[in-house]
């Protein structure tokens, strides 16, 4: 399934963009493509209102239908890993967010071209987020980055599209 | 009140039309008026007959009118009039300012203009009329009892109205619409009737066995079907008058009607009315609630929540949801279903209302899924929507805030209405909703093909949604929402309803969407948004969106106000057409009708610079004068290094670097401007204009016509440009500098606007305090008056050259004009500078010993004072006139590379009186020279002279004047010496020439042309009383400071001997000499340049200074003998009493014998002199101060016998030659 991931600056300003596509999978379709920028950016609302939760765990379990969000695999330093936070027709979004408050956002849409809606298989997903993170603390650590500039380098762009089809592109 | 309030269909739809002239100002302030008083309660109304909607059946109820002023889609929605009967508009209200119009008249043209509301009324303002039914006059403070008026007639309307309801057989909406009804259209699979809901409602319902089939066995089944038909129908009935009590006010009733018509549908699976049912049980509940009216929750919402409250809701509602399962209140109303022995019943006050709201609303929505499945009886989207909007409202009218701050603002916040259920926002944290909860919620509308629908309704679903995310402050996702519905409305803007709809609303939602995407930033004028980077994707597509829409309703000025912004700061993500499209069709159009559009980038010029023309005349430069420089700065500690100094000294010699600051310019020259722009865009940029600001416009101007022909100037895409413009000169600046630092452009011919000059762009670094967006730059300079202007005419040297030969002198004039025709030149000064000086490093001393230094500049100071000289010197050059001048030039002394010369003038006028500077010109002439050599001094030799020569007739060389000298007494003993002295003519001609030494001169000789002639001179050697070793060499420079070099005591004192050996020698050798020639030439020769410096022989030989504290003295009887003749060598070992100590040590004396002719030592042993004894010999000066050597020589030739004491040679060796 196609995916479109952004990490996205304190000052709600991407820092990273990047689709995922491979051959044998659908990309988005042209007029999608345009509109994914506006979902991840409505998406940041949801992410600002679940990052000052004084016990973000508790908000979804209760009720009946949001009751996904880091309801599974919550035992293990999952708290960055925001889950599913959002969706849109067809389209499915998740959310990491790292202490610095960086959000790393993802859409997700299904193979079918968004008649049904898109599964997220949290474990892959959750490991994906974990090492851009890795990668993205990484380049902090260079000298000549500025936090919440845009990262241009070449190595992380490639380093982040192997692990999209390592863990995404399945 | 809101388009989709959760109370909305408890709201009597009152439309309020304009009889009479009315200002649309007042008008709306009038509606305003009766939107705040828009509850009347029953207790306030007459009572009627009617029982069914009687006020006095519940007089704690309310009636709340909707007062609007459009029926915008009422017909489109008429097919659900049935279904859900409170979206009729029941109530029209006529609002009247004037008597033109009996008001029965008024009323009937009323009740025709609007025959399906039942109920039509009229309200005078200002006038009065007597008052009858349906017409009242009102004032601001009585319309309260308007209110109530009107109710009373709608109620009573109303009864009328529900009888014709009583008997009509109610159907589906999907039956009355058709297929013009957009069914709700799921993205995912719609629910089907959950199994276990079946097998629970079958053992109740013995009709059929599924929701699904229900149609089916409908048929098969018939009496049973006519039975459920009726049922059915009956309870329809009993949803509609719900609907209709929680019009008329009357909440318990319809409680109680929507529950049974509920529980009888659930029973027949009806689900689309049981949809409704619910809902309006939902308003019914909530409403007592508002109310505080006690009432029990229905039996039929424990049966329809039964499982998912008790499954999924303990942890939002915690202790409350316990009471509901736990409640020990059996319920009364048994009479209801068979199955409340079953159920509990629970008093409101034992549960949460708003997390009950939300179960019932998820069992409503599913219910409504599950009717997608029939053809007729399913459930129309904009119902769908409208409940899910319904629910979002009353979710966000009391989510959870997170911080006191945002509750108490969104408590007294202008934009929560008046009428938003404000108890509830007492309640308790645990009550409310989290805004995820409600974004959840909302997201169930992005399940439906909302583009489906009809626009109007597309319109209020977004925008209401849009409000929704407004309150829970979810600005992004409010921005979504907006772009979704203008991307919808997009292509549909032509029908000219949403046309006016969309004018009047556009400002706000785009401005408001601006602001969401962070389209306000201004890179281009503040620092720090240009520093931090955006969403440049999301901001050009919003402000494409923008321009796309104001496009659509021709709003020229906004069209061009986006296109500015999107070309000014988002240049570099648009493609080449994107931002030539954007130019030609949305800019450049709009520049005729808006004359204040000005150029969008502040940074169009970024260089301006004034230069003169390559022909011009040179620029006179401020010269001090008056005021004595005092640059020889009395130096107290001499002995101090200063690396300060240095510059100081450097500049003798460094070349002027004149520091100009401002460019200097005649007044009426011409000069030519140069203007660089920058082009940043992908399309060609044109220059329309161009003009100085009113200020420096007094000063500089552009030559006439010049722009004209230049402009329009074009810049071509993403490049650079510079345009060269002549420009002149108007007005003097008095000796002060003008800044200039902007100009006037305009580009594309529109407003020209004043631009800084931009050399830089600034940049955000952390730490550092710039404000500034750019480094600006600005351009200096001076006009000043004319001034004399002074030419080299003529020399009459030829092509200013000359040849001459070293040693000699030559004369000419040069010839000088003033060229100005009004100013003299009155401040002149002559310099000359030779290629000799021009050629000399800055620290061309530095690394030099001071004897070489002192060679070097002496030469130097007589090149500078000797070498040309101007002998008539004029004070003034008027104007107009010319002067001849006459020069010498003098190479007597000038050394052999000198080539060149210039004479360097420097002129300027000075005015009368105490003007302290002047400005100031240079001419400089140049000439070249050719150095030819003449006579030169190949060799100079100094030999030691023992014997007296007589001055006899016929001899060569004669001592008779030095021994004369001695003898005279005028100076002490110190011997004789001779100087050998070769002279060579290099020149073509043969030479007379006289050498002079002191007194002494040689007799006039004749010497040919490329030979050389040996002059030999007796001189007197110098005695030690001169103390050269303690004597300085001079330096001619002063002010230096040398590091140390390094020298020993000894080698320095070595120096210096040597040092005034040769000056001594220079100061009394003298050479005159004459060509043979035809225009005899006559000269002389300069020894300094010929003259190496001395060795230490040569010096041992002139000044009889030692350094050894003995000296030796050696001589024989003769100088001549035979060969076998023995000689007797004395050496008699004197102390030296200039020497000051004298030692009695034993000291080593060793003879050296010397093969004159060869000057080569002899062996120990050899073939030529045999020696008695041995040639070195250990004495003790104090006793034996007579030493003796006896020596035979065996072979003829000649000898010189010297003598080493310590290692220290003497003076004077002997001589013999053996015959």
């Amino acid at each position: 399934m196609p995916c479109y991931f952004a990490i996205i600056g304190a000052r709600d300003n991407p820092i990273y963009e990047a689709e995922f596509t491979s051959q044998q999978l659908n990309s988005f379709p042209p007029e999608l493509k345009e509109l994914n920028p506006f979902i991840l950016h409505a998406s940041l609302d949801i992410i600002e209102d679940l990052q000052w939760q004084v016990n973000p765990q508790s908000i979804n379990s209760g009720s009946g239908s949001g009751g996904f969000l880091r309801s599974r695999n919550s035992s293990n330093n999952g708290n960055c890993y925001l889950g599913k936070i959002d969706h849109f027709y067809g389209l499915a979004i998740t959310g990491y967010l790292s202490y610095g408050n960086m959000k790393f956002v993802m859409i997700h849409s299904s193979n079918a071209n968004g008649s049904t809606l898109a599964q997220v298989e949290d474990w892959s997903v959750r490991s994906f987020y974990q090492e851009v993170h890795e990668l993205f603390v990484k380049t902090l650590m260079n000298p000549f980055y500025k936090l919440n500039d845009p990262i241009t380098s070449p190595v992380f762009d490639s380093k982040v599209r192997a692990l999209a089809r390592r863990y995404l592109l399945k | 009140m809101k388009e989709y309030s959760l109370l909305g269909p408890a709201a009597v739809r009152t439309l309020v039309v304009p009889i009479g002239r009315w200002e649309r100002e007042s008008f709306l302030k009038k509606v305003q008026l009766f939107q705040e008083r828009f509850e009347a309660r029953l207790v306030d109304i007459t009572p009627l007959e009617d029982a069914t909607f009687n006020p006095q059946g519940f007089p704690q109820g309310r009636l709340m009118f909707w007062f609007h002023t459009s029926m915008l889609n009422e017909e489109q929605m008429l097919f659900l009039h049935d279904f859900e009967p409170y979206r009729k508009t029941f109530v029209v209200v006529g609002l009247v300012n004037t008597l033109d119009q009996d008001p029965l008249t008024s009323l009937e043209a009323l009740q025709k203009r609007y025959p399906d509301s039942i109920s039509h009324n009229l309200v005078y303002f200002g006038v009065s009329v007597p008052e009858s039914k349906n017409v009242y006059c009102a004032t601001s403070s009585n319309v309260e009892t308007t209110v109530c008026d009107i109710g009373r007639n709608f109620l009573e309307a109303l009864s009328l109205y529900y009888s014709s309801y009583k008997h009509v057989t109610l159907r589906s909406p999907g039956a009355v619409g058709g297929t013009s009804v957009t069914k709700t259209s799921l993205m995912r699979q719609p629910a089907t009737a959950p199994a276990s809901t079946v097998s629970r409602v079958a053992s109740m319902d013995t009709s059929s066995n599924s929701g699904l089939k229900r149609s089916g066995s409908i048929k098969s089944l018939g009496l049973n079907a006519t039975s459920a038909d009726q049922q059915r129908a009956k309870a329809r009935q009993c949803k509609i008058l719900g609907n209709f009590q929680l019009l008329a006010g009357r909440y318990v009733d319809s409680l109680n009607n929507f529950a049974d018509a509920a529980f009888t549908l659930h029973k027949y699976h009806d689900y689309i009315w049981l949809g409704s049912a619910l809902e309006g049980l939902i308003i019914s509940m909530v409403l007592l609630s508002q109310l505080r009216v006690s009432f029990q929750v229905p039996a039929i919402v424990s049966l329809i929540c039964q499982i998912k409250d008790f499954e999924q809701l303990p942890h939002a509602t915690r202790s409350h949801r316990n009471s509901l399962s736990s409640a020990p209140v059996q319920s009364p109303r048994n009479s209801v279903s068979s199955m409340s022995s079953k159920i509990h019943t629970v008093d409101v006050q034992n549960i949460t209302l708003p997390p009950l709201v939300k179960a019932l609303s998820e069992k409503i929505l599913h219910y409504y899924e599950v009717s997608l499945l029939h053809n007729t009886e399913y459930a129309p989207q904009v119902v769908y929507c409208e409940h899910v909007l319904r629910i979002l409202n009353y979710m966000s009218s009391h989510y959870y805030p997170r911080t006191p701050s945002k509750r108490t603002a969104q408590l007294n916040g202008s934009q929560s209405p008046r009428n938003s259920i404000s108890l509830w926002t007492q309640d308790n944290s645990a009550d409310c909703f989290t805004k995820w909860e409600i974004c959840q919620f909302s997201n169930k509308l992005f399940e439906l093909q909302l583009k489906e629908m009809d626009l109007v309704s597309q319109i209020k679903i977004y925008t209401s949604l849009a409000c929704i995310y407004r309150d829970i402050e979810f600005h992004k996702k409010q921005s979504f929402v907006l772009r979704i519905l203008l991307v919808s409305l997009l292509p549909q803007l032509e029908s000219e309803t949403i046309f006016d709809f969309w004018k009047e609303t556009q400002d706000e939602t785009l401005s408001s969407l601006l602001d969401a995407y962070g389209i306000d930033r201004q890179p281009e004028a503040l620092i720090e948004d240009a520093a931090n980077c955006s969403w440049v994707t999301i901001q050009k597509n919003i402000l494409l969106l923008c321009i796309a829409m104001a496009s659509k309703i021709y709003d020229k000025r906004r069209i061009c106000d986006y296109s500015l912004i999107l070309l000014q700061r988002y240049s570099h993500v648009l493609t080449q057409s994107e931002q030539n499209s954007l130019l030609q069709n949305n800019i450049l159009p709009a520049i005729d009708s808006d004359s204040t559009i000005g150029y969008w980038d502040p940074f169009l010029l970024r260089n301006l610079q004034i230069m003169h023309l390559e022909n011009r005349r040179e620029v006179p430069q401020v010269k001090l004068i008056g005021v004595e420089e005092s640059r020889e700065t009395k130096q107290r500690h001499s002995q101090v290094f200063n690396p300060f100094k240095q510059s100081v000294i450097n500049s003798v010699t460094d070349q002027k670097r004149a520091l100009e600051t401002a460019k200097k310019f005649l007044l009426g020259e011409t000069a030519e401007l140069v203007l660089t722009f920058q082009n940043p865009f992908k399309f060609n940029l044109e220059i329309s204009h161009l003009s100085f600001d009113f200020e420096d416009n007094k000063f500089v101007q552009f030559l006439k016509n010049s722009t004209i022909t230049e402009l329009p100037f074009k810049v071509r895409a993403n490049s650079m440009r510079s345009l060269h413009l002549p420009v002149k000169f108007l007005k003097e600046t008095n000796g002060e500098t003008h800044l200039l630092q902007r100009l006037n452009v305009g580009v594309f011919g529109l407003k020209p606007t004043s631009l800084d000059i931009v050399l830089a762009e600034n940049f955000k670094n952390s730490g550092d305090q710039t404000t500034s967006r750019a480094k600006f730059g600005c351009f200096e300079f001076q006009v000043i008056a004319e001034q004399p202007e002074i030419e080299f005419m003529s020399s009459t040297l030829n092509e200013n050259t000359c040849m001459i030969l070293d040693g000699t002198k030559k004369s000419f004039e040069i010839v000088l004009r003033n060229q100005s025709l009004c100013r003299p030149a009155n401040y002149l000064q002559f310099t000359h500078i030779t290629n000799v000086e021009m050629n000399l490093k800055n620290d061309y001393w530095k690394n030099i010993p001071p004897d070489d230094l002192y060679d070097a500049e002496y030469q130097l100071k007589w090149m500078q004072k000797n070498c040309i000289k101007i002998r008539n010197v004029p004070d003034v050059i008027p104007p107009n006139t010319s002067v001849e001048l006459s020069l010498d030039l003098d190479v007597t002394r000038a050394s052999f590379q000198f080539s060149k010369f210039e004479i360097v003038l420097e002129y300027g006028y000075k005015p009368e009186g105490t003007a302290c500077s002047i400005f100031t010109k240079t001419l400089r002439i140049p000439f070249d020279v050719t150095l030819k050599r003449s006579l030169e001094v190949p060799s100079l030799e100094v030999v030691p002279l023992i014997e007296h020569i007589q001055g006899e007739d016929g001899a060569l060389i004669s001592t008779d004047r030095i021994v004369g000298k001695a003898a005279s007494g005028l100076s002490e003993e110190t011997g004789s010496a001779l100087l050998l002295l070769d002279i060579r003519n290099s020149w073509y001609d043969g030479a007379k020439l006289r050498v002079h030494f002191e007194d002494y001169s040689t007799e006039e000789e004749i010497l040919a042309s490329t030979n050389t002639k040996r002059f030999v001179i007796p001189i007197k050697r110098y005695s030690f009383n001169h103390n050269w070793d303690h004597k300085e060499i001079p330096k001619l420079v002063s002010g230096r400071q040398f590091v140390n070099s390094g020298m020993a005591q000894d080698e320095v004192t070595i120096m210096r001997r040597k040092f005034w050996c040769r000056e001594a020698i220079l100061k009394s050798l003298k050479c005159d000499w004459k060509l043979q020639d035809a225009s005899q030439t006559a000269g002389s020769l300069d020894f300094r340049q010929f003259l190496d410096k001395f060795d230490t022989r040569t010096v041992d030989i002139l000044y009889t200074q030692r350094d050894s504290p003995f000296n030796v003295e050696i001589s024989t009887q003769k100088s001549e003998l035979h060969m076998g003749e023995s000689l007797r060598i004395y050496a008699k070992i004197g102390y030296n009493q200039k020497h000051p100590c004298s030692e009695t040590k034993p000291v080593k004396l060793e003879f050296l014998i010397y093969n004159r002719r060869t000057g080569k030592l002899l062996p120990k042993s050899n073939t030529s002199i045999l020696y008695n004894g041995q040639l070195s010999k250990r004495v003790t000066p104090k006793y034996d101060s007579e030493i003796t050597l006896d020596l035979v020589p065996i072979d003829n030739g000649e000898y010189e016998v010297g003598c080493c004491l310590d290692s220290v040679f003497n003076d004077v060796p002997v001589y013999f030659r053996v015959i």
